[in-house]
């Protein structure tokens, strides 16, 4: 059985993504917006007569230069378009400067949209090497150091990529993409204290929502009260920031209460932090709709540029499982040190579609940065039984000691060995790994693990064609009676047109809440 | 801008100590600002030629606000005369010959009096050599950073930092020596100047990007040499693509942390500044090229000397000596490894020239 744990419960971590990405997203804006000021300037204004006079390549050059700096390219536009015209003696930096300043938008370095199944080291490989080299040169570039501490991440090379963030901390301590970037990394890395430590230490974390949103979601992460939480609420209430600049924070704080139980108050917060939303934080916000009543999401904001997470979360609810896949695929490639899209995509592909090959490749993209993850290590199991790979499903639940793993997998690895027992004909064991995930507490707390659990023994019994098939498909019918799960209707309709009992039409329909 | 004042009035005069007023220089030529000024070539009783700078002050009685135009005027020009009374004799800053008032008779008018200041007459300024198509060899781009560097060096050593070094302001002589010029938005240390208030005391269009973001550091030392540093490594920048460094760093600034609308602190955008720092230098080593000989110690000097940071701006030999004593600005080393980088130009170029 694989594991639902992507979306069981989700903390607003900061994404961690290359700064020029970062930048171009407005993530790292000043926190008030301001009308750009007027910059007056003698030279620029003697300059724009000299050009009126000669329009030489001479004065274009100074006076485009000073057009850039002041921010007033619209009054050097004839100039530019002269120098972007020119022949090719005139130096490259002059034209693409030029050019730059014609395009209307600012050069964006947009994320390349690629579904990259498998880890491309060679081209991680060669990022790496052309940040290295940049950092020969240019060693106090602390975006360098974060960019090439998250590539180390993507390739699980873990004591690199902390050398790295540590020299960006070291050279930027107060930086907001620096403590973003490098809580997020220690959360990945299991050490979420020194994540919460470093947020606290920093003076910015008590001025700045988005570092203020991360302390929270760290803090949630090690089950402490965040320190920021009373004063993340009064600036909330003020509205002292952007919207964009407070949406995070409004997602983070609307979680929190949501855990304490103060769910109207939380669904007020969600709304806040949809005014003009960071696509994580309508990512939150599409979490929360699904654990909870009440709370709409504008379509629109589904259809945000980079919203791979918060559709893929959108898709699992209603059932959409091809384009669940799909943005999971998306949500990996914008979010490569991530195992959450890599945990969706094979939960989905396992419990929907029951799809082998593709929950080997997520799994397999997974496991190259966290070869020890349980949850992906169990989902490739099960993607190998699918596969007929039985022995080799065996082999990599051999190393895991299920009782030293975390609560809510130790269901699915009872569960998945279960399954290997009963794909080897051993079936009395296979009950017994079964039965074992069923009177689990966490089975007995979470209904969904619960009937998850007692769906896939049916299924194994209905596949072995054992005399105890009615009495699972019954006591599964009954565990799922009151439980509205898109791919828990989708496991249950395998399992009946399996044993050739009616299926359709039985239960309502699951549909979104969104 | 108001033309034909008495400022303007000056071919034909000869002046009180004998100076000849033989023509006037058209100022879009090679000069930019100095609305109150005009410039004049003038011919001593020995038929030497010189530069006339001329100022009058009926323009500011014009202004808005005449009293303090006036006063900031006449401070202004107290401050040049005086900084370069005590620049007379340094080998790489332009020489006052002769200082005086004149009175002149307006077409219209009565008569005014124009103050004026008769400085060494260049051939040419660096901006007039640097033609945009046609690459300056380096040979004579590193003959003027050296000049330019002992010319900044000399000035310091008498507490002056020029604050406005950009090409135009470098003129060539005879024989190909490079000074320094233009001392009007100068400081000296320890007395106040009209331009001190003003957040960037030169052309904006160069300036160091501390002071683009409006952080004024109150040291001398850092707010006014780090500035001539950082002037000096620009000039570098220039002369290897034609754009000075803060136009190739701002271009690569993405647009909400430029300074037109950035509103949060200079440290909290430098780690951004220091990004787009990097990916500038990329573009000047592109342009360097990767042949020449000179071409990684050029980009380190263009690196430290432009550093975004003015805490570690310079060479680092010179800030750990001097840290906490003096200037750590201090452009003494590179004025040899300019005049060395120089050389190494030269005998490059030759060597090109007589590969087939």
């Amino acid at each position: 059985m694989s594991v639902r744990r992507p979306d069981k419960e989700r903390r607003l971590l900061p994404r961690w993504q290359p700064s020029a990405v970062s930048i171009a997203q407005g993530d790292l804006r000043p926190l008030i917006s301001r009308k750009p000021r007027m910059i007056e300037d003698e030279h620029f204004e003697a300059r724009k007569i000299e050009w009126e006079a000669t329009h030489s390549l001479e004065v274009a050059a100074e006076l485009v230069a000073s057009a850039i700096v002041l921010g007033r390219i619209d009054e050097a536009i004839p100039a530019a378009r002269l120098l972007a015209e020119a022949a090719s003696d005139v130096p490259a930096t002059l034209r693409e400067m030029a050019r730059d300043a014609l395009t209307v938008e600012p050069q964006v370095l947009a994320h390349r949209h690629h579904r990259p199944r498998e880890l491309a080291r060679h081209s991680i490989y060669s990022e790496v090497s052309r940040i290295r080299h940049h950092l020969t040169a240019n060693p106090r570039d602390a975006y360098a150091w974060v960019d090439i501490g998250r590539l180390y991440t993507t390739l699980g090379q873990f004591e690199k990529a902390r050398h790295a963030i540590d020299v960006a901390r070291a050279i930027a301590p107060e930086d907001r993409f620096v403590l973003r970037a490098a809580a997020r990394f220690f959360v990945h890395a299991g050490d979420a204290e020194i994540a919460e430590r470093m947020l606290n230490r920093a003076h910015a974390t008590r001025r700045d929502p988005w570092l203020m949103s991360a302390e929270i979601a760290v803090s949630q992460v090690l089950g402490r009260s965040p320190r920021t939480a009373s004063l993340a609420a009064r600036a909330l209430k003020e509205d002292a920031w952007t919207p964009h600049s407070s949406s995070e924070l409004s997602g983070s704080f609307a979680t929190l209460l949501m855990e304490e139980g103060a769910t109207h108050k939380a669904r007020g917060f969600f709304r806040q932090s949809l005014r003009d939303p960071t696509e994580n934080a309508i990512a939150q916000a599409q979490w929360a709709a699904g654990q909870t009543r009440g709370l709409v999401i504008p379509h629109e904001l589904l259809s945000h540029p980079k919203g791979y997470e918060a559709r893929a979360l959108h898709d699992t609810l209603v059932g959409d499982w091809d384009s669940a896949i799909e943005n999971c695929w998306d949500w990996v490639a914008y979010e490569p040190t991530s195992s959450r899209p890599m945990q969706l995509g094979s939960y989905v592909a396992s419990v929907a579609r029951e799809d082998s090959e593709t929950i080997l490749e997520f799994t397999a993209r997974g496991l190259a940065a966290e070869p020890r993850d349980p949850t992906l290590l169990n989902n490739r199991a099960v993607g190998l039984v699918y596969a007929n790979r039985v022995t080799e499903a065996a082999e990599i639940l051999y190393g895991l000691v299920i009782e030293k793993t975390s609560e809510e997998i130790q269901p699915a690895l009872y569960a998945t060995t279960g399954l290997i027992f009963f794909r080897t004909g051993v079936i009395e064991s296979g009950r017994v790994f079964y039965e074992r995930a069923i009177a689990h507490p966490y089975s007995r707390r979470d209904g969904r693990c619960y009937a998850l659990a007692l769906w896939h023994l049916a299924r194994e019994e209905v596949r072995a064609q054992t005399e105890q098939v009615d009495a699972a498909i019954a006591r599964a019918e009954k565990a799922s009676k009151d439980i509205k799960l898109a791919e828990l209707d989708a496991f249950r309709e395998r399992v009946l047109r399996a044993a050739g009992k009616p299926h359709k039409n039985e239960r309502r329909v699951t549909t979104s809440r969104v | 801008m108001q033309q034909n004042t008495a400022k303007d009035q000056l071919v034909g005069l000869t002046l009180p100590d004998g100076w000849k007023v033989v023509s006037k220089v058209p100022k879009a030529q090679n000069q930019t600002g100095g609305h109150f000024s005009a410039g004049y070539i003038v011919e001593s009783p020995d038929g030497d030629r010189h530069f006339l700078k001329a100022i009058d002050y009926s323009q500011a009685l014009a202004s808005k606000d005449p009293a303090r135009a006036l006063q900031a005027l006449t401070e202004a020009f107290n401050l040049e005369r005086d900084i370069l009374n005590i620049s007379k004799r340094l080998s790489h800053v332009v020489q006052v010959v002769s200082d005086g008032t004149v009175s002149v008779v307006p077409p219209k008018g009565t008569p005014e009096t124009v103050q004026y200041l008769v400085l060494e007459l260049a051939e040419e300024s660096l901006r007039q050599m640097v033609v945009v198509s046609q690459r300056l060899p380096m040979s004579i781009g590193f003959t003027a950073l050296h000049n330019v560097a002992n010319g900044l060096r000399q000035l310091a050593g008498g507490q002056i930092a020029h604050q406005d070094m950009k090409p135009s302001n470098v003129l060539r002589f005879t024989g190909g020596t490079f000074k320094v010029c233009d001392l009007g938005r100068a400081s000296l240390k320890g007395r106040i100047a009209p331009h001190d208030t003003f957040q960037i005391a030169g052309d904006q269009g160069y300036a160091p990007p501390e002071l683009l973001y409006g952080q004024l550091d109150p040291e001398f030392v850092v707010r006014r040499w780090g500035c001539d540093a950082y002037l000096l490594g620009s000039l570098a920048a220039f002369l290897v693509c034609g754009v000075p460094m803060t136009a190739l760093l701002i271009d690569e600034l993405h647009a909400t942390a430029r300074p037109k609308v950035w509103n949060g602190t200079y440290a909290a955008v430098l780690p951004q500044v220091r990004s787009a720092f990097a990916r500038a230098m990329e573009r000047i080593a592109l342009e360097i090229g990767l042949a020449v000989p000179y071409r990684e110690e050029l980009l380190l000097c263009i690196r430290q000397l432009c550093d975004p940071d003015p805490a570690v701006r310079g060479h680092p030999q010179t800030r750990a000596t001097l840290a906490g004593t003096g200037n750590v600005y201090g452009l003494e080393r590179y004025v040899s490894i300019f005049d060395r980088l120089g050389i190494e130009a030269r005998i490059h170029e030759r060597k090109v020239r007589q590969t087939p």
